[in-house]
Order: C-alpha cells, then structure tokens, then sequence
C-alpha cells in the first residue's frame, strides 16, 4: 500500500472512529423527565420567589398549579418597603452575594444590570463617625473584626455571639458594628444568633463570594418576565388557616372561607407563620417538623425608607455604622436612607411608646447631630419574620423541614435551604427546587 | 542475588525492551456511559427553563495515548502493553448573556496483556504484521480525573475565592480488540475497540459546582461509569526481527 492510499484509510477510520462517540452522545436526553411524572393539581402557598419558581418549574412539567397568595402583590420579600411611595421603591437596592447561583443565571439571562457594589463606611464609636482609617488605628475596632473573622474557623460551644464576643472581653464601643456585621445582616441581633450556625453558613456557602447590586425595580422586573406563567396563576387575598390532608385530596380552607383542593401542596410562607401557628394542620403535623419550626430562628424586623433634602453625610458615603437602637444606614448621594433594626432592636422600637419614623430619624441624628430636621419623607414597614437564622440549638432542623409529610406536603422558602444559604434568595430557589423535584418524584402515601 | 547477577538481569531485560519493545501511538474517541452525570446536567437544564438552548449531558470524549507492546512470550502471541493516555469532554452553551462550560480532563495508566487467539489454539508461533491479524486484550489501571466548570467565562468558585478544582483518581478494568489492518514501512495501522469499566467514578464536588449549591440529591455522588471506545493505534515494528516478522508456515488468517 502507497502513502496516499495509507493515509487515506488512516483518515476515514479515523473519522469514523470519532463521530461514533459522537452520534451515540447525541442519543442521550438532555430532559429530566420522559414523561410528566406527577399529574395531578398542586396548590402552592405564598407568591414569594420560592414559590414563583417552584410554580414555573411545575407548569413546565405539565402539572396544574395554583398559587395563594395572601397580599396583594406577588414577590413576598423581595421589597423592604413595599408600603413607600413609587419614587422611594425606586431607590431600593439588593446585594445579592453569589454569582454562580441559580438567581444570577437568570438575572443575567434578562440582561439586568448588576453592578459591583462601591463601599464606602463610617463607624460611630467613639463619640464620632470613623472613616475606615481611622477605624483600623483604634486597637478596639480591630478586635472586633477578627472577633467578626473569627468564625469562619468557630468551633467553640454552641454560643450566641454577643456571648462570644463578651467572652472575649471586647470594648462596649464597638458592640453595635459587630452586631451588625455578625447579626443584622442576617436579619436578626447579636443576642439569638448561633456563633456555629454562622461557622456553618460560611462554610457550606458554595455559590462563589462575588457581590453584585441590583436594583430592586430590576429585579422585579427580571421576574415578571421569567415568571410570567406562575404569575398569572396567583390568587390574591387568599390567606391559607387550614390545611386538611386527612383525605385522598388536600382541603386547604382560606380566611375568607374559600375552600380548594389538591393532590399535593407546597408550602413556601415565611416560617414566622408556621411559628404563629396562623396555619391548622389537619392531621398535625408531626412532631419533628413541629421541633425543626420551633428551632430555627427567624425575628420581626423594621425597615425604613427615609429621605434627606440637605445630607450631612460626605459624598460617595453607601453605610453608617450607628450606635443607638437603629444601627445600619445605607445612604446615597440623593440624600436617601435605607436602614433596618432586627431582632433585639425590633423589639426595643416596638416597646416604645412612639412611632417607629421617630426612632429611626432619632438613631440617625444620634451620630449625624442636625439630620433629624432634614428628613422629609419617612415610610416604615414592619416585617413579622424578616430573613430565617440558626439560633444556639438549631443544628440539623432545616434537614427535618425538606422531608414531605405523606408524599402530600412539602417545605420550600429561604428557611428550608439546608447548604449555607438560607436568608437570600438564591437560597429560596434552590430549595424550591428540591421541593419541586422531590413532589414530582415522591408517591402519596 | 549478587551483583552480577543482578547486571546481567538488567543488560538482558534492556536487551529485550530495545529489540522486542515497540511504540505505539493510540488516538480514539469514546462514548462514556454515566447516568448520574447524566441526571445532573439534566437537572441543570430542568432548574433553568428559562434557557434558550439545553446544556447536552457529557457523553463523547476524544484521547490521545502513547505506550508500548513487547513480546512477553512468543509461541502465544502473549504481548504486554503499558499506554499512557489523556481524554478530554466538555458540554457548552453559549448565548448573548452567558456561557456554561463543564466537562473533565482524564489521564490514565494502563497495562494490558494481549494475545492472538488464534495462536493460543493453534500451533502459529507469531501473529505476523498482517497474519493472524485479530487480538484481544485485557488490562487495568488508575485513572486520575479533573473536572472544571466555568459560567460566564470564569472558573466558578464554591467554598472560597479559588477556582473550583477537585483531582480524583479510581481503578479501571478494561477489556479490548483490535484488527492489524494495515502497514506502511514499519508502521502498522490498527483499528482498536474496547470497553473500560470505571467502578467508582468520582468527581468531587462537581455537582456543587455545577448546580451552585448542593440542595438536590445529586451532591457529590460517584457512579458506575461504562466507557466504549474506538480508534487507531500506530505501531512502529522493530527493524530487528521479531514478532512482526513475515507470518509463519501455517498461518493463513
């Protein structure tokens, strides 16, 4: 055999040899699922993202949903102040920590814009507000931040972190950042929180630490067109009290006597309302999820919009650290305010005897003297649960809440995330996600 | 063993690689068999139905290999092949606003004893360059695996600001056949076809990656992994003589 005619075979074996792989890798389905597997009616409670998603990923599978909502207006927490006014909401901004999740790719599959967040703090310790410089010559303010860093490596007694940061012997001056930086954040104060829960959180985190802002308008946005199916299945005003699962199909009975039935539910409201007990189980539910509930810790929580018409803050400031009852504010160069109490501190403004505004444009003019007479515009929202957290004994319970009770109810919501990112969003998501495949896959029993 | 001995085992066993040791160059594609991985782009695709385009399950890789076949016993064609190989898949899809990649790199080790049927029930004492021309093989080694993943034209990270990376390694069997099919010179064409059986694929934390978090069931899970290949090998003969010297008296294959 010549050259020519070698290579020649050589070439044709060679391509044969390679596009059989091929061909037979292109037999394989990208589909989860041949065929629906659940065809029945699904109820979904609470028109929060948890429950959008889980509504689209359902109705792409076939299956007949119908969400109760029991506002009037989708979205759940999506908004901090949903009661302000339209020029307000439109200030409204949300980090969204994690740029590899699941609520990124569809952020960035609707082109929404989403920007790198600029910081720029000051700290009032002191008797004054710190720039971060000066901040970080203060021996104190240091201590706190690696009692902050501290635990990302915690593996102390299952401990609050106030507890651990008394422990520590650490400057009174400075216990309202490390509230905020270890507590607020999470939607709660330094007195509940579990020094472990946050080891746990950060170490499970497994969505990337890249934070980009979003505008909450944005966001509602990229929703409404992604949702738009689950959206348009939304019955409003329809407060769920009863959820009776004792027959072959679900009675789920709302406030206003309206009465619908189903085959399985998903159940993605705010775990303060399982806490309240506003929803009847019919049979109770068992024990273990009635524990995981009571476990898990999620506190009432005010949020403000307020607005300046002469800021006393520098320019390019985005966050004062205050030291009052209020200890967060994130301002703009428009001279608006966006602040946020939780926990102990939500409970403190509800013990006084005055309107929540008043507390919070005091807590501001406590370490900004004169901005009080500035404020022209204040919107309060009160928030009955704000984001769930681990308090000192949660341990496994979100775990006991991912299981089904029957093969007929189901958990989903922030507070149900099991891996880290419960509190957010993408969190939300994902645990829409186990729930959906777990009713679509799990047999009524 | 004195020292003597212990030269004279060497000399002849370097004796015996630089006449009998042939190198051989493999290239191939295969369709890997992995319904867990499967399952994971699939559930991908299943939380995203907002995409315009589906990410397709890994499935097809392409390898390049190098080693060498050495005659270890002559009157049943009985060779012994070390290959040295690295294969590479990756899924995609692209559009305007992002980009998904996934796949994993795999190199291995293997060793093989190979015979001609043929010689082991008849009394041909050589397969012969384009004599009895079918053999089979089987073999085992350790394949080391190393899976990426990238969103939006960046490696993702998990658990803290590094790019996710996971090195992984298991033991495969594999079994094999292959044609002599042709020659040039002292180069020999092959066509090779084999199974390898992967017991305990692994590839850690890969489905966190790729999900983004580790909510579903299919958290670094490992799985039984069939792999179907098929190519070409070149072999180089010797210019000694040896085993690819002309077919004996009564081989007729």
């Amino acid at each position: 055999m010549n050259r020519r005619a070698f290579l020649h075979q050589s070439a044709w074996i060679g391509a044969g040899a390679a596009l059989l792989p091929l061909w037979l890798s292109g037999c394989k389905k990208t589909d989860l699922y041949d065929q629906p597997l659940f065809q029945g009616e699904v109820i979904i409670v609470g028109a929060g993202i948890a429950g959008l998603y889980a509504a689209e990923l359902l109705i792409s599978q076939g299956v007949k949903v119908t969400i109760l909502e029991s506002s009037d207006s989708w979205g759940g927490r999506i908004r901090s102040v949903p009661n302000a006014s339209e020029a307000a909401r439109a200030q409204e901004k949300r980090l969204i920590q994690g740029e590899f999740s699941v609520l990124f790719d569809l952020l960035r599959q609707q082109q929404t814009p989403l920007t790198p967040p600029a910081l720029q703090e000051l700290f009032y310790f002191n008797g004054r507000l710190n720039t971060p410089l000066e901040a970080l010559e203060n021996t104190f303010f240091r201590d706190m931040l690696n009692a902050v860093a501290g635990f990302q490596n915690y593996a102390g007694p299952d401990i609050s972190v106030l507890e651990y940061y008394d422990a520590l012997n650490l400057s009174e001056n400075t216990t309202h950042i490390y509230n905020v930086l270890t507590a607020g954040i999470n939607g709660t104060s330094g007195d509940r929180i579990s020094g472990l829960g946050l080891y746990r959180q950060h170490n499970n985190w497994s969505t990337g630490n890249a934070v980009a802002e979003v505008s909450t308008d944005a966001l509602e946005s990229a929703f409404e067109k992604t949702f738009a199916k689950a959206l348009a299945t939304i019955e409003y005003g329809q407060r769920v009290s009863v959820i009776d699962s004792s027959g072959n199909r679900i009675t789920i009975t709302t406030d206003n006597g309206t009465a619908y039935t189903c085959d399985k539910i998903l159940i993605t409201v705010p775990l303060d309302v399982l806490k309240s007990g506003a929803i009847t189980f019919a049979p109770a539910l068992p024990d273990t999820l009635n524990t995981a509930i009571t476990a898990i810790g999620i506190d009432r929580s005010y949020a403000a919009l307020m607005k300046s018409n002469d800021k006393l803050w520098p320019d390019g400031t985005t966050r004062l650290y205050g030291s009052g009852i209020v200890q967060r504010f994130d301002v703009n160069d428009e001279g608006w305010i966006y602040a946020e109490a939780s926990g102990k501190q939500a409970d403190d403004i509800t013990a006084i005897f005055a309107k929540p505004a008043s507390t919070f444009i005091q807590s501001f003019e406590s370490i900004l003297p004169g901005i009080a007479s500035t404020i022209e515009e204040t919107y309060v929202h009160l928030w009955s649960g704000n984001r769930s957290y681990d308090k000192p004994g949660t341990g496994m319970a979100r775990e006991k809440l991912t299981q089904p009770v029957s093969g007929k109810i189901f958990f989903a919501g922030e507070a149900v995330h099991t891996g880290g990112h419960h509190g957010t969003l993408h969190g939300a998501m994902e645990s829409a996600l186990r729930a959906t495949l777990q009713l679509l896959e799990e047999p009524i029993r | 063993m004195s020292k003597c001995a212990i030269i004279s085992v060497v000399i002849l066993l370097s004796q015996t690689l630089t006449t009998l040791a042939q190198p051989m160059l493999q290239a191939s594609g295969s369709y890997w068999h992995m319904p867990v991985l499967d399952e994971l782009i699939q559930t991908y695709n299943f939380a995203h139905p907002w995409q315009e385009t589906e990410i397709h399950p890994l499935g097809q890789a392409y390898s390049l290999g190098a080693g060498w076949n050495q005659s270890i016993y002559a009157p049943r064609a009985l060779h012994a092949i070390g290959l040295v190989d690295y294969s590479f898949q990756n899924t995609l899809i692209e559009s305007p606003s992002s980009t998904f990649r996934a796949g994993f790199h795999a190199a291995s080790v293997l060793a093989y004893v190979r015979t001609h049927p043929k010689c082991l029930t008849t009394k041909i004492q050589s397969s012969g360059p384009l004599g009895t021309r079918w053999y089979l093989e089987l073999g085992g080694g350790w394949q080391w695996n190393m899976p990426y993943v990238k969103k939006h034209g960046i490696a993702v990270t998990i658990y803290d600001d590094k790019p996710y990376r996971s090195i992984s390694s298991n033991f495969v069997a594999t079994v094999g056949t292959g044609w002599h099919a042709l020659t040039i010179g002292s180069l020999v064409l092959t066509l090779h076809g084999g199974v390898r059986w992967n017991p305990s694929l692994h590839l850690e934390q890969f489905a966190t990656a790729i999900q983004g978090h580790n909510e579903t069931r299919l958290s670094d899970s490992q799985e039984n992994v069939w792999l179907f290949q098929g190519g070409i090998r070149l072999t180089l003969s010797s210019l000694r003589k040896n085993w690819w010297d002309e077919p004996r008296r009564g081989d007729k294959s």
